[in-house]
């Protein structure tokens, strides 16, 4: 299955597109009494699934998630009929301070208990199930206690909510922090997947920035496949959310169609 | 929530208030260094040095987004203009869209924001600011000391 992530921009593109079967909106981008809006709403009766995907619910927070923000996500769910609500194993905001983009929390055992416990009432708050998504850093914390796989298939199987796996933002941390792929894979819990998110990004010196400004680099695409081995048939979703130049259309179909081609090549020889 | 989950979170309160704590204290260190672009023990100086940024510019490219007109008056002086602003502006609670308010305002606030943009910000929000009605009977008494007023800010 196919989908990408709903812009303004990207409004008319993915109207045309007829095998979009999924879109992710941005909880931050609409207000909670938000009916969804006529370009979405064309999509929903065409059969698109639209899941909620929020960045700011700080669920590697030190507090508890905010009431606000989870009758937010609820309310965009039901109004868009989603059947998934998806966030990220990440910190946004501290002791006043917001930073504006997700950033990675000390993977510790304490910070595990305090993560679960979080996910678990959001999970009890939210109207849907609730998908967790690795995030993409160009730095890490002092003295974790675990690698990024560990803690993050730790979460998913002490909280029971699905994962959501962006080869983008693994791809950049293997880059940025030198680890190996194959070993953060194998520790992954496949039967909890819930989509896979692929995004571009660029390389500035050494490091990689997963901007989802640029296209999607082939080390992404190999990296897509080798999880298609694993999963089978995968739902996949390609984020763009900034730089829209003019024939960005040509860019994101020509994206779009090597993502399909390469989950369902990998859907057919996991059948045969 | 599992009625298990429930339990043991019961039992566990003390001891996750102090990991609260404690989490709370170590992530507020780290945006501080990351907001204030100064090393944190522990951590790659220049890892962090990227972190904030990066952070900064994707601040800046929500002005640019939601103030095209801005982004295209003030060229490549909305970099910098945008950078002074945050050495002394972290970003807001209330995220981003309120961060390039408060840039706006900042501009305003050091007669900075072009004439042709001062009206529409004046007329959408800027008319909440006592000091931009003074701003606005300066503009139209004494448009030429408005002028000398704006070179001697920059």
């Amino acid at each position: 299955m196919l989908g990408i992530g709903w812009r303004p921009e990207l409004a008319w593109m993915i109207h045309k597109r007829k095998d979009i079967d999924f879109i992710e909106i941005l909880a931050e981008d609409f207000s909670s009494t938000h009916k969804p809006i006529e370009p979405i709403k064309q999509l929903i009766n065409r059969g698109v699934e639209v899941i909620v995907h929020g960045t700011t619910l700080n669920l590697g927070g030190s507090e508890i998630p905010n009431r606000e923000s989870l009758a937010h996500l609820n309310n965009l769910a039901r109004e868009h009929k989603s059947a998934l609500v998806s966030e990220h194993l990440a910190f946004v905001k501290a002791g006043g301070l917001n930073s504006g983009h997700l950033l990675p929390i000390q993977r510790t055992q304490e910070n595990l208990e305090i993560v679960v416990e979080n996910i678990l009432i959001a999970q009890d708050a939210l109207c849907v199930p609730l998908a967790i998504e690795n995030i993409a850093t160009l730095f890490e914390w002092p003295d974790n206690e675990m690698d990024e796989a560990t803690f993050l298939a730790e979460v998913v199987f002490r909280t029971g909510v699905s994962l959501l796996l962006d080869v983008a933002n693994l791809f950049a941390n293997a880059t940025n922090h030198k680890f190996d792929v194959e070993q953060y894979l194998k520790k992954l819990p496949y039967e909890k997947l819930a989509y896979i998110h692929v995004a571009g990004g660029i390389f500035k010196g050494p490091l990689y920035h997963d901007t989802h400004c640029h296209s999607i680099k082939n080390p992404v695409l190999n990296l897509l496949r080798q999880v298609c081995v694993r999963t089978g048939s995968p739902r996949v979703l390609l984020e763009r959310d900034g730089i829209f130049p003019a024939n960005l259309d040509q860019e994101l179909n020509h994206e779009l169609d090597v993502i399909k081609q390469i989950a369902e090549q990998k859907r057919l020889s996991h059948v045969s | 929530m599992s009625a298990e989950w429930r339990a043991k979170s019961k039992e566990m309160e003390p001891q996750l208030a102090n990991w609260r704590a404690k989490l709370a204290a170590q992530q507020t260190a780290l945006l501080e260094a990351l907001t204030q672009q100064t090393p944190l023990a522990g951590f790659d100086t220049e890892r962090l040095q990227v972190t904030a940024l990066s952070l900064r510019q994707k601040r800046l490219r929500t002005v640019e987004h939601a103030h095209p007109c801005l982004a295209s008056s003030l060229g490549l002086t909305l970099t910098e203009l945008f950078n002074e602003y945050a050495e002394v502006h972290t970003l807001p609670a209330a995220g981003e869209v309120t961060d390039s308010l408060q840039f706006m305002d900042y501009l305003a606030k050091c007669d900075l924001l072009p004439n042709h943009l001062w009206r529409g910000y004046f007329l959408s929000f800027g008319w909440k600011h006592q000091r931009n009605w003074w701003h606005l009977m300066r503009r139209i008494t004494q448009p030429a000391k408005h002028q000398e007023a704006t070179e001697s800010c920059r």
